[in-house]
């Protein structure tokens, strides 16, 4: 059952007898993330598909890019006509829905899981240095996370990739330098809150140097946050790769990615729905498993308020 | 207050400017914008003769200041591939993404307030869980799919609405489902969580205890006080979905802003492109210091600092 | 103390609780917040329920209101307010009752009241709602509460906004609200906790005076045993969830029978007398799952088998007196009992001749806010010409209220903030000869919230360890060592010392804190407030363990407080603050027996004592508060002094020196007179 913060304000500090010892924060987060649904579906999936996504080599009953036309438009195993050998149909040049859908999984995850992480990197540090110098220096930083706030992110995607190609390099790169404002604005906004604290003025006071304190007392604080802004932002990352895929201008086929794979199934949509539904099903069952993983954790991790 | 917002007009300025310049610079990174028009296999004199024709050759500064000055004036140059003047091309297919924007805004408007207040009045309820699941979905959605898939469902199997083009009110019915679906997720989370978050407070519980009736409580004083963040949501959101709709008017073949963009940047239409991109981005800021405004207005902690 | 002989004996209560129980439902089982409490309170009285954090005094206070969180199941044998059964009242009459027939004031009054509304408004609604008269007769009876609870200019105040109110004026709000509609019963939870020294009084003499005038009930909850002394009839000290004595405060005063009341009064540091301080051991147990017996059992010094299994009920102990104890049953025990506690002073002997440590001279800072991009610029004059000198093994004191500067001079000290303009010194030398690493390896800081001064992520032993990883100190088995022996000198285990800050409690916490400013052996530390935020017996504990170890290691501190009583009993000397100017210094008892500055006598007259045959200091004060911004000539104290000369207006007042003591005051008569150029 669950306990409102009022209740949980009203009990006193639990002191036990001096032998027990209270559980550490990890300790804590732990026994949280255990009994959390939500989590504990979406990392479920992640993992599973990030598995698949590996070992789609190995799984794959087909050649991805073997095209057959004599096979084009295969019914799914379900539909009148289907078969095991062919279990998601096959798509207009005769591909095999269910190949192309497992090694789609890995164009989304490792464009995902790089962009995100070279956009928490640019972040952070944005974030960092203007929460934790202030004055001028904040100034400009807000500055230049209003720029970036006001650009539309899809168009300049869109205008990026048609100057660079559509490398998976590329995608990763202009995902990066697109998506990092959540990262900066919460790190921004911790990092302010943490430069009040007791701890940092005592770190002041011992003589550290700006550095060391950025490193040794401000970011063991905020890796909880970044991780959690971390995980929303793959999800956000396979949304745009898709988008742009669907839109022509991301990965090129026949490389198959969930996104390009609507786009050519849309041609023969009211036929063939199921060459449009079930990538984007995908799509969506992934994005909303890693939402529901960022969710959670934020959750497991978020401060009881004396923290 | 007056001097709050007149720093916020400078920084507003000094941005709208940058962004400009980025807007302007946009199509320009890949080095010879002349080159890339000309196109693959074109001769030397070729690209010199391009470049000469939409004064490419020029420096670059110079360039944007002609841009930047013509743009001051109502002037945004002409498109390379139709000729129209890009302000004839965004006069006709601004009101297309505006439409698609306001009825998209209202929708989730209506929805995610009252449902986040009422999600926030019974938590852990199922209305609770229900909304969270529906936000969580609609974020998740990614919404060329969903578009398509309303299509599917109630363009062709049901018959219900018209499956493109743009002439009636019913052409926008999908359109605006699937934007205010993606959408819907923030407006309604923050409200859920500034209404629990108020709920906690102080000056509530001092509510209840002068014996004020619940809906009283409730309406008076904790929503007057959660609603502060929801209003610069919700400009935020409007921004958004005007920068955001490529996808959904491509799926629903609405010649809207993002549509007429995108098939701008396929050409290397540069005059319609970093036009529309400045346009776009300054709408923002324009948007941003109207919810700094309200949020002036509402919170007289800052009205009157 | 309120004459009762003309309400007879047999008027009923107002309030009347019988067997009040909480039980909250946890993951681990029920959580007995209030356990069988029982007590009543009839017009004109006050009854204080007095305990420390976590004992259930605010749990009693929103049972009796109904309002509880939704998990908190109620339960009693009687909840009655003016006969009105309150335990199966629907919504609506209790929605009807509150504000109207009981009203309560809570604690900080800067997040009671609604910031987006008008304080008229605010007060307008209670009347509005309860359906008392028109809009008209609202507007009029708020403004008529506003002058009756001291607040000038009414009717420009009905159209403020509570941020652009102080402390003490949000506060008088707070009660005009209560009083709107005249109930009969006010519940104050800890009305003066947030709020300066000086004010305290001036509230809680409101709240009396009101009282008599409008012969309301007061429930006061507070955790200070000196405002139950001065203001209640009734005391009901409260432990673990039950009340363990209640009665007549000054009975329950002058023979607290209970351990934990016994313990609670020795833990009080008296601010004119010094003396060691007690203290409890021990931790509050769990209160879930149900245990028998009494609670306070594994704190208390006279402890008995029969303790750990007998349930004990609470059962007369005199006249208007009652206990929950063992004790008081077995007469072999009193004997024990009789014998107090012997009280220890403490050996502080001044060195005069001890060489400076610190010291500063004309030290000044001023903040310049800007108001916006083309707004005027204030100049906020944080600390003015500050002179002082610290000893080697002394501990001076800094006292003042907020907005004293007081925490600005230490952040210059500590050579955390630049001055702008007057000298540091250390040892002899200007500070800025020091590089800011060796500055930080002879002062060192302890600050006042144990929650906010250590690293979440970190263990204790690497929180103890980082001074000496920063100077390089020390390698491997050696450091350590050092900071084992540190821990165990605070009184830490090694266990302990693998835990993080969220596993420990306060009084820990802060034992922590001043593990990491010893462990480099500074020269001097600078205590910022260490206690204010702990339980008075905690904060014995560490009054103590800092005193123990200021006499072990010969260290030297800078003690700033806002508490007379702790400043009396650990300081040597003492300088009194006010709006950035130290206006007094001198010997410790000196100035408490003999302050000259008016500021200093308001500040000593308005610290309270547990000493129920006194009544509250009528603290003269004016209301005027010019703020830091004005930049006047004359005295800064001048708008509330209430010996304020015309000269006191025009001429800065000079610095007055007789041996140690230094006053900046035109009134006192200067013995040997030095006048500031």
């Amino acid at each position: 059952m669950t306990i409102d913060a009022a209740t949980t304000a009203l009990i006193p500090d639990r002191r036990a007898a001096d032998d027990d010892v209270y559980l550490s924060p990890r300790q804590l987060a732990w026994r949280r993330a255990r009994r959390h649904p939500g989590l504990l579906f979406g990392l479920t999936v992640v993992v599973l598909v990030t598995l698949v996504a590996v070992l789609a080599g190995v799984i794959a009953p087909h050649d991805p890019y073997e095209q057959d036309l004599s096979q084009q438009f295969a019914p799914t195993v379900w539909q009148e006509g289907g078969s095991w050998i062919n279990i998601f149909g096959t798509d207009s040049l005769g591909r095999d829905v269910f190949s192309r859908l497992l090694y789609g999984a890995r164009i989304s995850l490792i464009i995902a899981f790089f962009a995100a992480s070279v956009a928490a990197v640019i972040g952070t540090a944005i974030g960092v240095i203007g929460g934790y110098f202030g004055g001028r220096i904040d100034a400009v930083i807000m500055y230049l996370i209003s720029c970036k706030l006001s650009l539309p992110g899809l168009i300049v995607s869109l205008s990026l990739v048609s100057v660079f190609g559509s490398s998976p390099v590329v995608l990763v790169l202009v995902i990066a330098f697109l998506f990092w404002d959540r990262y900066a604005i919460v790190t921004r906004t911790v990092t302010m809150q943490l430069r009040e604290r007791e701890f940092v003025t005592a770190a002041r006071a011992l003589g550290s140097s700006h550095s060391r304190i950025i490193i040794s007392e401000i970011l063991p604080n905020l890796l909880n946050h970044i991780i959690v802004v971390l995980t929303l932002e793959m999800a956000v990352a396979i949304l745009v790769e898709a988008a742009l895929s669907f839109l022509g201008l991301g990965i090129q086929p026949p490389t198959p990615s969930w996104g390009n794979m609507v786009s050519e199934g849309r041609a023969d949509m009211f036929f063939q729905p199921h060459l449009v539904a079930i990538p984007g099903l995908a799509i969506f069952l992934l994005v909303i498993s890693i939402n529901l993983l960022g969710d959670g954790l934020r959750d497991v991790t978020a401060p009881d308020g004396r923290n | 207050m007056l001097r709050f917002l007149m720093r916020r007009l400078v920084v507003s300025a000094l941005v709208a400017v940058t962004v400009s310049i980025l807007a302007f610079g946009l199509l320009r990174l890949s080095g010879d914008l002349a080159a890339e028009l000309a196109g693959s296999g074109a001769s030397e004199e070729q690209i010199h003769k391009v470049a000469l024709t939409y004064g490419l050759d020029r420096p670059t500064y110079i360039q944007y200041l002609d841009w930047a000055g013509s743009a001051l004036r109502g002037d945004f140059g002409k498109s390379l591939f139709t000729g129209e003047a890009v302000s004839d091309i965004i006069a006709h297919a601004l009101p297309v993404t505006a439409k698609l924007a306001f009825f998209s805004l209202v929708l989730i408007l209506v929805l995610a307030i009252p449902i986040g207040v009422l999600a926030a009045t019974y938590p852990n309820s199922w209305i609770d869980r229900a909304a969270l699941a529906v936000a969580t979905a609609g974020q998740a959605m990614p919404s060329f799919w969903f578009g398509l898939m309303l299509i599917l469902v109630f363009g062709v199997w049901l018959g219900w609405t018209p499956i493109s083009g743009q002439d009636g009110w019913s052409n926008f019915i999908l359109p605006t489902a699937t934007v205010a679906l993606s959408s819907l997720a923030a407006p309604m989370r923050l409200t859920r969580a500034g209404m629990l978050e108020v709920m906690q407070s102080d000056f509530i519980r001092m509510a209840q205890a002068k014996g004020l009736p619940q809906r009283v409580v409730l309406y008076k004083h904790a929503l007057r006080n959660a609603i502060l963040p929801v209003v610069s949501v919700l400009m935020v959101t409007f921004g958004h979905i005007l920068a955001g709709t490529v996808v959904v008017e491509t799926v629903f073949s609405l010649h809207g802003l993002g549509y007429e963009v995108f098939h701008a940047i396929l050409r290397a239409d540069f005059p319609v492109v970093q036009t529309v991109v400045a346009f776009v981005s300054i709408t923002y800021i324009l948007l941003t210091l109207l919810s700094d405004l309200i949020n002036a207005q509402l919170d007289p902690r800052i009205a009157l600092s | 103390m309120t004459v009762l002989a003309f309400i007879p004996p047999s008027a009923p209560p107002v309030l009347d609780v019988a067997g009040l129980s909480v039980d909250i439902a946890t993951p681990l089982g029920p959580l007995h917040a209030l356990r069988d409490v029982s007590f009543s309170i009839r017009r004109g009285e006050t009854l204080a329920i007095v305990g420390e954090s976590g004992c259930g005094k605010t749990m009693t206070s929103l049972a009796v209101m109904g309002l509880l969180p939704a998990a908190a199941k109620r339960s009693a044998t009687r909840l009655a307010l003016e006969g009105r059964d309150l335990l199966t009242a629907d919504h609506k009459t209790l929605e009807h009752l509150r504000g109207a027939r009981m009203s309560m004031v809570f604690q900080d009054p800067m997040t009671s009241l609604n910031p987006v509304y008008t304080v008229g408004n605010q007060l307008e609604e209670m009347y509005l709602y309860h359906g008392r008269g028109s809009r008209r007769q609202a507007r009029e009876r708020a403004e008529f509460m506003l002058s009756r609870v001291g607040i000038s200019a009414p009717r420009e105040r009905m159209h403020q906004y509570p941020h652009q109110l102080s402390g003490g004026l949000r506060q008088r709000v707070v009660i005009a609200m209560a009083l709107m509609c005249e109930p009969a019963l006010i519940i104050a939870d800890e009305p003066t906790t947030a709020l300066d020294v000086t004010i305290q009084a001036q509230i809680l003499h409101l709240l009396k005076d009101l009282q008599h005038e409008f012969d309301t009930a007061l429930m006061l909850i507070t955790h200070d045993m000196s405002i139950v002394a001065r203001v209640a009839d009734h005391v009901a000290v409260m432990y673990a969830g039950r009340i363990v004595e209640q009665g007549r405060t000054a009975n329950v005063f002058a023979t607290p029978h209970h351990p934990y009341t016994q313990a609670l009064l020795r833990c009080v540091p008296d601010p004119h007398r010094e003396s060691r301080l007690g203290s409890i051991p021990g931790r509050v147990p769990s209160l879930i799952g149900d245990s028998p017996g009494c609670l306070f059992r594994n704190r208390c010094h006279f402890a008995m088998a029969e303790c750990a299994t007998q349930d004990v009920p609470l059962h007369a102990a005199g006249d208007a007196h009652a206990v929950r104890c063992l004790l008081t049953k077995s007469p072999a025990a009193i004997e024990r009992k009789s014998g107090a506690a012997a009280v220890v002073p403490i050996g502080v002997t001044p060195r005069l001749e001890a060489p400076v440590a610190l010291a500063c001279r004309d030290l000044s800072r001023t903040f310049h806010l800007r108001q916006g991009l083309f707004g005027g610029r204030r100049d906020l004059h944080a600390v003015q010409d500050a002179t002082l000198d610290l000893r080697r093994g002394e501990v001076l004191a800094i006292v003042g209220e907020s907005g004293s500067g007081k925490t600005t001079l230490a952040k210059m000290m500590l050579g955390l903030l630049p001055a702008t303009s007057g000298a540091i010194m250390l040892d002899g030398r200007p500070i800025a000869d020091y590089s800011a690493r060796d500055v930080a390896r002879r002062i060192q800081p302890i600050f006042q919230d144990p929650y906010s001064s250590l690293n979440p992520r970190k263990t204790v032993h690497q929180i103890v360890s980082a001074p000496l990883e920063v100077h390089g100190m020390a390698y491997g088995q050696e450091r350590r060592r050092r900071v084992d022996d540190m821990l165990d000198k605070v009184g830490l285990s090694r266990r302990q010392g693998q835990s993080y800050p969220n596993q420990l409690s306060g009084g820990q916490r802060q034992r922590v804190a001043i593990a990491r400013a010893l462990v480099m052996k500074p020269t001097i530390v600078v205590c910022d407030e260490p206690t204010s935020a702990l339980d008075v017996s905690v904060q014995a504990q560490i009054l103590n363990l800092l005193s123990d170890l200021r006499s072990e290691l010969g260290m030297t501190y800078l003690f700033i407080s806002h508490d007379l009583a702790v400043v009396r009993h650990m300081a040597d000397r003492v300088a009194v603050m006010y709006l950035g100017r130290i206006v007094e210094s001198g010997r410790t008892a000196e100035i408490f027996d003999d302050p000259r500055h008016p500021y200093t006598r308001a500040l000593l007259a308005s610290a309270l004592t547990p000493d129920p045959q006194l009544k509250l200091p009528d603290v003269q004060l004016a209301h005027g508060f010019p703020g830091m911004f004005a930049a006047g000539a004359g005295c800064q104290f001048r708008p509330r002094c209430p010996q304020a000369e015309a000269v006191c207006a025009s001429v800065a007042p000079p610095l007055v020196r007789d041996g140690e003591r230094m006053v900046e005051c035109h009134l006192v008569a200067p013995v040997r007179a030095a006048v500031r150029s």
